[in-house]
């Protein structure tokens, strides 16, 4: 695109993305729609059972355009966090961005089996 | 609006304030059922003679999108992409658009299509809608009544 990195005058608002939330049996798939974010600003955090989305879209403004007021401007950021039902396995969440699109793979725990010994009395 | 020079800035700002005007017609006037929602219209800017539409497009590629120009009006045809493994998938959420979507916009210029430009990156469509030249005015004489034998 034809843009320069200078300040712009539009209106940078956070908004909730919207998402979608598919399950298998082994994981979720959480898929939200962030237009105009790049990999960079892409922060997931997940403490407890709470999954945080942030994101941040690049600040620009088209060379030599005046910006117009009707309409609402690209969003500044994306934030959403989600409260996990599920036992996730932590160390393989795995995310990608493509055409602002996000997509989060949680790995569900698989349920530890503990046998235990009955003795007889 | 009228008395605007066509291409001047402040023109095409009024024009960018009917286009959300046209927009929130289609959202209030629209059928209370399952259709997609069109593309929204994220932001719009004007220069001398044209305007730049973005408008987002999350997970479209270059290739799920059509414009046709007629006149004054652009039409953006399209379908959201669904997921490969929706259908093998428990939904357990679902907000995201699904299916195909049209959204004609209106000008109050005629589009020199040749010259319209349209980039979709990281899910948002930037589109540039150039005018077409307006004709130079023509005077016109007026002839004197005709005299009646």
């Amino acid at each position: 695109m034809n843009t320069t990195t200078r300040s712009p005058p539009l209106r940078r608002a956070t908004v909730r993305p919207c998402v979608d939330v598919l399950e298998t049996p082994e994981a979720l798939l959480l898929i939200a729609d962030v237009p105009g974010a790049d990999e960079e600003s892409i922060e997931l955090t997940l403490v407890d059972d709470v999954l945080t989305l942030r994101a941040t879209t690049a600040s620009v403004l088209p060379d030599g355009w005046e910006p117009a007021d009707a309409a609402p401007g690209l969003p500044g950021a994306y934030e959403r966090a989600f409260r996990l039902a599920t036992d996730i396995e932590r160390d393989s969440i795995q995310a990608t961005l493509e055409n602002g699109r996000l997509r989060v793979v949680l790995q569900k725990r698989r349920p530890v089996t503990h046998r235990i010994a009955v003795r007889t009395g | 609006m009228l008395l605007d020079p066509l291409g001047s800035p402040r023109s095409f700002t009024t024009f960018a304030r009917f286009l959300h005007l046209q927009r929130e017609l289609e959202r209030l006037s629209g059928p209370a059922s399952t259709r997609p929602p069109a593309p929204e219209v994220l932001a719009i800017f004007a220069r001398e003679g044209a305007l730049l539409l973005r408008l987002a497009l999350p997970g479209c590629a270059a290739g799920d999108v059509t414009l046709a120009i007629d006149g004054n009006a652009m039409t953006l045809t399209g379908h959201w992409p669904a997921e490969p493994e929706s259908a093998a998938l428990l939904a357990r959420h679902v907000e995201r658009a699904q299916g195909a979507f049209a959204r004609t916009l209106r000008f109050a210029f005629e589009i020199d299509a040749a010259r319209v430009q349209a980039r979709l990156e990281r899910g948002v469509l930037e589109i540039v809608v150039p005018a077409l030249p307006r004709p130079s005015p023509v005077r016109i004489r007026v002839l004197p009544e005709a005299r009646h034998n």
